[in-house]
């Protein structure tokens, strides 16, 4: 079997382990909705009487992405389960290569990503988010989704394979994603946050990523904020990946 | 014979103390660490980052607000470690044993209340530190002050026979505390926590106002900082002695019940 | 105390509307071992948990070393120590940490805690391995450090609940010759077993439940020779030319898998079956009269195969 073709049947039996296991599309689906839900009423009328539009405009796509970036705690802790379980092992005995494990996990995930962001996206639109720049911007909004997510998937993986324990994953994954959500312009705006952490919060690829998101979805500025997240995207691939790889070997 | 090993309060207090020992080591250093010092810590300056700005516009000192509320969701934290560790001991054949073991029947809730305050305390202190930092101050004297962490751990162990009677109710650790944190999360950020009642939409500022999480945040931030304090804390000591008879109750059950 | 024994009279337990031990009946002698055999589902389990105190009778009465389980559970309590099915010891905590803690519980000194579970890591072959956290043991290893916790202090009736379920041979092995110690020891062991061979070969009497029924009660030996008397094999190549020489000649023929097998046989069926053979002029490679096994036994007396569990 070529490596493309295992690598998509190793990712749709991660996608069917997922749908089928109502918790675990439970977990993932609900969590942002009900966070969405939440901050929109906690935080809806402070937040908007101090910035411009409607909260929900950047409070959908900041979401969108934490569930992303939240999501690859999961990755990394199935991965690290995938690698220390059986499963591993009997993909070995079957002649399958080490490479289609981590593609299709990565795969899977990405697709996984992407499909909860589209709920979540579509959940938004009952409390007043709106797509208003055309068909060809949803699709952009979507890939630029996958390309965030795509960034944590690698992280994810880096420490799964580099962990003594499923709960120093998901220790090591947490903190980084919690941190990035805080230091970010996706609850608040920029200019909220004392002076000398401006400058972290707006190169935060979760500010910039939640950027790009406004712009494609209610307006604003795309392509610097895209650009920056791709930059991200190439960096983290750059660093990332032939890490995993060394470590995987 | 050998000696009576059940009966007694020596028996109770001196075996619930070797539990309660046993409960703490079943969390690594590392973990603790983690989730009792260092993410408290991102959460007080985290939140202050994010809203500092904002409520200071509404005239609210944000450093003084807020650390209660995080206190808050470390009690809950606590109580769902609690429920966690429940439902794997149950599901480990550990509850089993020590039920059938000629010790105390308190010792085991002993144990567990021993080691959840003293995962409570660690967090508050932390958070009051972090606190402290931030600008954070007890402004009614150090009675006051006691008075507040007692409160915080008697909320911990109020919420904690609660969660635990779920858990012992389960024999999965990881849907039980999922399903709590789904629970937990609405009735924390929809109380006075993070913004004042007055800061939410008009339809939901009753729900806000007198749901129990408001009474003993209330209670706190009296507390902490002076002005009537007898009012609130009796508000949410009456929630709390509700809620205690209910989960209790339930707790006892579950745990007679439980194989 | 009335000896070390056990007696269950008419024990009923009901979940919901699941009756999950219907009537049993039996009794262990002081210092015997007794084996409750059953397929999985057949209410072993909840046969233990009710005599040691885990879960209150729905009806009946059971007594262990003297003390009724009803109406002195302390008193039970004192006398027993449980090894449930789950191997349940402290992964985190070290093979030492657990015991001593369990000393420690049932009120001995630091000292003798610590002492006690030196030795019964020593007994248990864990020495090397004590102070290891539990999570790096072997399913042997942590199976027998179970069997140590519950006998740091010593009690005179033992409780094994499927002692050797999910044990590789060499662990079951290990395990049986540590129940073996205990019985030389004159301990009361009553264990559950999905495992015939292993009722077989470690206890006393067996009693076989079924659904939450008895369905019978006696020593191995017993139990076979109800299955009926012993059993003619006779191994023939075919076998269909000796089946057709015996049928008619010999009653209760059956063959199963290239084998003949005369049922409720005895010396006189052998010589018939040799008879019959010669008769034709059917050559046997080989013909022998042995008791039936328990396997045999089981489907005979339950009416179905004993349905094995995964492991």
């Amino acid at each position: 079997m070529s490596t493309l073709a295992e690598t998509g049947l190793l990712a749709g039996r991660n996608l069917r382990r997922f749908v089928k296991s109502p918790q675990l599309v439970a977990d993932s689906v609900m969590f942002p909705v009900i966070l969405l839900f939440l901050m929109l009423l906690v935080f809806g009328e402070l937040v908007g009487q101090a910035s411009r539009g409607a909260y929900i405009d950047r409070l959908a796509p900041v979401i969108v992405l934490f569930s992303a970036a939240y999501g690859a705690v999961g990755t990394g802790v199935g991965f690290f389960a995938d690698l220390r379980g059986g499963i591993a092992d009997r993909f070995r005995a079957m002649d399958i290569g080490r490479l289609p494990v981590l593609a299709g996990r990565i795969a899977a995930d990405l697709a996984r990503a992407v499909l909860v962001g589209a709920f979540t996206t579509a959940v938004a639109y009952a409390v007043g988010f709106r797509f208003s720049q055309g068909p060809l911007a949803v699709l952009a909004f979507f890939a630029v989704v996958a390309m965030f997510a795509w960034i944590f998937l690698w992280l994810a993986v880096v420490v799964a394979l580099s962990a003594s324990s499923e709960q120093a994953v998901s220790g090591a994954l947490n903190t980084p994603v919690t941190l990035l959500l805080f230091l970010s312009s996706g609850f608040v705006p920029v200019e909220q946050f004392p002076g000398w952490l401006q400058p972290v919060v707006r190169a935060n690829p979760l500010s910039l990523a939640g950027d790009a998101l406004v712009g494609l979805s209610s307006g604003g500025a795309v392509l610097v904020p895209v650009l920056f997240t791709a930059a991200w995207a190439v960096a983290a691939t750059a660093i990332l990946a032939p890490l995993a790889v060394r470590l995987y070997r | 014979m050998t000696a009576r090993t059940e009966a007694g309060l020596g028996n109770l207090f001196g075996q619930g103390l070797l539990l309660a020992g046993r409960n703490i080591r079943l969390n690594s250093i590392a973990d603790t660490v983690s989730t009792m010092v260092i993410f408290p810590i991102i959460f007080v300056f985290g939140f202050l980052a994010l809203f500092g700005n904002l409520l200071s516009v509404r005239g609210i000192d944000y450093a003084q607000f807020l650390p209660p509320a995080i206190v808050v969701q470390w009690m809950f934290s606590v109580a769902i470690t609690a429920a966690f560790f429940a439902a794997s001991d149950r599901r480990s054949g550990m509850l089993a044993r020590y039920r059938a073991l000629a010790i105390n029947r308190g010792a085991v809730v002993v144990g567990r209340m021993a080691a959840d305050s003293v995962r409570a305390v660690l967090a508050i202190a932390v958070i009051v530190a972090t606190g402290y930092v931030a600008g954070f101050r007890f402004q009614a004297g150090p009675l006051a002050a006691l008075g507040f962490v007692a409160l915080s751990v008697a909320f911990a162990l109020t919420i904690s026979a609660g969660t635990s009677a779920l858990g012992l109710a389960s024999r999965d650790p990881e849907s039980v505390s999922s399903t709590l944190h789904v629970i937990y999360l609405p009735l924390l950020m929809v109380s006075s926590a993070f913004v004042p009642a007055d800061a939410f939409p008009g339809w939901i500022e009753p729900v806000v106002r007198h749901q129990p999480v408001t009474a003993v945040l209330d209670a706190l931030r009296a507390l902490a900082e002076g002005g009537p304090t007898a009012g609130p804390v009796v508000k949410a000591l009456a929630w709390m002695a509700g809620l205690l008879a209910v989960f209790s109750a339930a707790a006892v059950q579950a745990f007679r019940r439980a194989t | 105390m009335n000896g070390g024994g056990v007696e269950v009279e008419g024990l009923r337990k009901v979940f919901g509307d699941k009756t999950a031990v219907d009537e049993v009946s039996f009794t262990v002698e002081p210092g015997a071992v007794v084996g409750l055999l059953g397929p999985n589902g057949a209410g072993k389990t909840t046969v233990i948990n009710c005599l040691s105190t885990l879960l209150p009778l729905d009806g009946g009465r059971a007594s262990v070393a003297g003390h009724d389980v009803a109406g002195d559970p302390s008193g039970v309590r004192a006398s027993i120590a449980l090894t449930g099915q789950f191997a349940a010891v402290d992964d985190v905590l070290t093979g030492r940490q657990n015991l001593v803690l369990f000393g420690r519980l049932l009120k001995l000194g630091k000292a003798e805690a610590a002492a006690r579970a030196g030795e019964l890591l020593t007994g248990f072959g864990l020495a090397d391995a004590a102070d290891q956290p539990v999570k790096s043991y072997s399913g042997g290893m942590r199976r027998r450090l179970d069997l140590a916790a519950s006998l740091v202090v010593s009690r005179p009736v033992i409780f094994l609940d499927e002692p050797t379920t999910g044990l590789d041979p060499v662990g079951r092995q290990e395990m049986w010759d540590v129940v073996a110690s205990l019985r030389e020891k004159g301990v009361t062991l009553l264990l559950t077993t999905q495992y015939l061979e292993e009722a077989d070969r470690l206890a006393d009497r067996i009693v076989l439940i079924d659904d939450g029924k008895v369905v019978a009660e006696g020593t191995p030996g017993e139990l076979k020779k109800q299955v009926g008397g012993q059993v003619c094999e006779v191994r023939a190549e075919p076998p269909e030319d000796a089946l057709r020489a015996l049928r008619g000649k010999v009653d209760n023929v059956e063959e199963s898998g290239g084998l003949i097998v005369v049922r409720d046989a005895d010396g006189g069926t052998l010589a018939d079956v040799v008879a019959a053979l010669r008769e034709r002029g059917v050559e046997a490679d080989d013909i022998r009269l042995r008791r039936p096994t328990l396997d045999e036994a089981f489907i005979a007396l339950t009416g179905h195969e004993r349905k094995e569990t995964a492991s």
